[in-house]
């Protein structure tokens, strides 16, 4: 999982739906043997020097377990 | 008439300024994503006798509005209604138009047999989306669509998907420690923010944590030519 991301790794090219003003990032890894992507949206590209930040902040906060038979790919009855 | 983003992207001033007299202008950012608009300015081109859209993008000069044009008339003349997508038959719109989409381009692939039992290793892949090529998808295109995620094996990390419709109290921070609340969120927002990042204000932020499944991480993380899950599961 990436710890930390600059300002640099945000662009407007980089989101799923491009809106104006907006811009994004999208990372693929694993974590703790788990496949995952992790995608942020600024609101703002003008502010991502505040925004950035919080989703630094976001990042620190996450943790991931170890995969379990209930994590693993399994039929998902939510979806 | 024209239509702006509303006063928390525009000044209302510096519209009203520009605004001519005999123009209806109205400031509204659910137009934008209600009829889809990704940026400005944007051409639609509709069919008069069926009022559909049959041509739309952005076109910063005329002679792009032009280009636009002569795609969308190059693209009715071949086909006929009945060869056209489901969405496009039955003028589908919106979020009920990308899971038309989602539903034909993704049929689901899964069985019991590739289901998974017990949990494997996954190989490591951790590249920025720009920087990856071939095997690993420059879209990310597994935009986290329930019909999608389940065919693709998806797990139940996504039982619960944040409420992210902005409330009168404030709008959730994420700060170090705090616990972020999951609740269901409304049926048209997608997992990778689509219904949602229309909402988002100049100080927001929208972040998702989404699993794969096994299948969809040998197709979109494996290099070229290569498994990354030599047997999915």
């Amino acid at each position: 999982m990436p710890l930390s991301l600059s300002q640099a790794d945000f662009s407007p090219i980089l989101l799923r739906r491009g809106l104006t003003g907006q811009s994004g990032t999208q990372w693929f890894f694993t974590e703790a043997g788990r496949p995952f992507t992790f995608y942020a949206v600024l609101g703002s590209h003008a502010r991502r020097s505040v925004l950035v930040p919080k989703v630094n902040a976001l990042l620190a906060g996450i943790s991931v377990s170890p995969p379990t038979p209930s994590t693993a790919g399994g039929t998902a009855p939510w979806n | 008439m024209a239509v702006t983003k509303g006063p928390e992207f525009e000044i209302p001033a510096e519209v009203g300024a520009r605004a001519h007299r005999s123009l209806t202008v109205v400031m509204s950012t659910e137009a934008w994503s209600d009829y889809e608009v990704p940026g400005s300015p944007f051409f639609v081109l509709v069919d008069g006798r069926t009022g559909r859209r049959v041509g739309e993008g952005v076109a910063n000069q005329f002679s792009q509005v032009a280009e636009l044009v002569r795609r969308a008339q190059g693209d009715v003349r071949p086909f006929d209604v009945g060869s056209r997508s489901r969405a496009f038959a039955e003028g589908l719109d919106g979020p009920a138009r990308e899971r038309a989409n989602d539903d034909a381009l993704w049929p689901p692939v899964s069985s019991p047999a590739t289901r998974a039992s017990t949990p494997r290793p996954w190989p490591t892949c951790s590249r920025p989306m720009h920087h990856l090529a071939g095997g690993c998808g420059a879209e990310g295109s597994l935009d986290g669509h329930p019909q999608r995620a389940r065919d693709l094996g998806g797990t139940a990390e996504r039982v619960r998907r944040p409420d992210l419709r902005p409330t009168r109290s404030g709008r959730r921070s994420l700060l170090p420690g705090r616990t972020l609340r999951l609740l269901p969120a409304a049926a048209t927002v997608g997992d990778f923010g689509s219904g949602a990042v229309t909402m988002m204000g100049p100080s927001d932020v929208f972040a998702v944590l989404f699993q794969y499944g096994p299948r969809a991480w040998a197709r979109h993380c494996s290099p070229p030519g290569h498994a990354a899950v030599a047997q999915p599961g």
